[in-house]
């Protein structure tokens, strides 16, 4: 028995579409953008029409679409172009290291200057304690659309919002809110989304898209081929061009092409109701076991996902005793030390146990899990 | 006939899309000058005029145009 409850690393299964996908993509498609034969003409079109639904879910151009590796590729790109030029930057501390670690290697080399807003259950004082740490030169707010870590969504509409009035960029990571949440660049305010293609999107590993509201413009941080302006020392100018150096990975993108049609196709309030529905019966569940912390709190709003300890062991200890029942879940910092500080669980528990639900998970195999997690005791 | 000439495939795509909508059909060429290496042109031979105002319109686009 083998029972997945880590989605929120990536999303296991696939749709059956993405496998599809992924198995025409092998034996249909050459390089895109190379050349004008049938093979490179396929990939071409296969690439292009992907830009549009993704521009089309994220209410975007297609050209302001760049694929990427991952969303740690995508949010590098972003934050490193935008501060090229430095100055000050302000994040949460429910970042993940894809968000931290850029800034701290910046802030580091001196580049740039940085602070950690603090977040709180209640919206309000979010916003005010980004606000207060606005100066004249701050040029970015980069946030998580909602942590990887609690699931707890953060008020990014209307941090987009105070972005747009002070006239700085916002730079967000979506990995763990799209395909869950409906996310619009333009109403949201949200100048550079970045997400992973591998999460709630169904692609497969390997896939992430940076998308711009074509209002900051960002330099590109890697030279080399791009399919257009070949004879010219220097990269294009212009997106996608400029930050897609290099082979396109043609399917990867031809999953993430297939996984956004099933989420269409299913209905994203739909994806997001069963899996909230499964972390709610998650819930209910552990609290009838004293020795259950769940890190949830009745005021915040939240993704899919439900951060949990037991008392008297660590998150690896409690998780390796689920990994050998057969319910793979992830325990430890999830790459997001700056949450975990904040949560206090570093000390005591080595981090937590994260149960992520998707599409595919049941109300039995969550049942099993909770049964379990009491046998443990 | 003209040619619409993209310094990007994406955007000589989203053209001839744009294009299709409004009922006109034209071929996605690629193009190579040894000044600046690969851009990309899109063929049109019917309703010139009508098309070129379409494009101005919309795409900032450069021309290259057949005498004959």
């Amino acid at each position: 028995m083998m029972i997945n409850f880590d989605n929120a690393a990536t999303t296991f299964p696939k749709p059956p579409e993405v496998r599809f996908a992924v198995e025409k993509a092998l034996i249909r498609y050459g390089n895109a953008g190379r050349g004008s034969h049938l093979l490179a003409e396929r990939g071409s079109e296969l690439v292009y029409s992907t830009r549009e639904i993704i521009a089309e879910f994220f209410h975007a151009q297609p050209e302001n679409v760049v694929f990427t590796a991952n969303c740690t590729h995508a949010l590098n790109y972003a934050i490193q172009g935008e501060l090229l030029q430095g100055g000050h930057v302000i994040i949460s501390h429910l970042e993940h290291n894809s968000v931290a670690r850029p800034v701290y290697a910046l802030a580091k080399s001196g580049k740039i200057r940085y602070s950690i807003a603090d977040i709180s259950d209640s919206e309000t004082e979010i916003l005010e304690n980004f606000a207060k740490l606005i100066r004249p030169d701050t040029k970015a707010i980069i946030s998580t659309i909602a942590s990887n870590v609690t699931g707890q969504i953060l008020p990014f509409r209307k941090i987009g919002q105070l972005c747009r009035e002070k006239n700085i960029c916002f730079i967000a990571d979506g990995a763990q809110a799209c395909g869950i949440l409906p996310i619009d660049l333009e109403k949201d305010c949200i100048n550079i989304l970045c997400t992973a293609g591998h999460k709630s999107l169904y692609g497969i590993t390997g896939t992430g898209v940076l998308i711009s509201d074509g209002k900051f413009s960002i330099p590109p941080l890697m030279q080399g081929g791009s399919g257009s302006l070949s004879a010219l020392p220097e990269m294009p100018d212009f997106l996608p061009d400029a930050l897609e150096a290099g082979t396109l990975n043609l399917i990867g993108i031809a999953s993430l092409n297939a996984g956004i049609k099933f989420i269409q196709k299913t209905g994203m309030e739909n994806i997001f109701r069963s899996e909230t529905a499964l972390c709610q019966q998650f819930c209910e569940n552990l609290k009838l076991i004293p020795e259950v912390i769940i890190y949830r709190n009745a005021k915040a709003e939240y993704v899919p996902i439900v951060s949990f300890n037991l008392k008297g062991k660590t998150a690896d200890e409690t998780a390796g005793i689920l990994a050998k029942k057969g319910f793979c879940l992830r325990s430890g910092l999830h790459c997001a030390p700056l949450a975990h500080y904040a949560l206090q669980t570093v000390e005591t528990y080595q981090g937590t146990v994260r149960f992520a639900p998707s599409v595919f998970s049941s109300k039995e195999n969550t049942q099993r899990l909770t049964e379990t997690i009491s046998a443990i005791r | 006939m003209s040619t619409a000439i993209f310094p990007s495939e994406t955007l000589a795509r989203r053209a001839q899309k744009f294009l299709a909508m409004n009922g006109y059909t034209c071929a996605l060429v690629r193009l190579t000058t040894p000044k600046e290496g690969c851009r990309y042109g899109l063929n049109i031979s019917e309703h010139a005029k009508e098309v070129e105002t379409l494009l101005q319109n919309r795409f900032h686009v450069e021309w290259k145009r057949d005498s004959a």
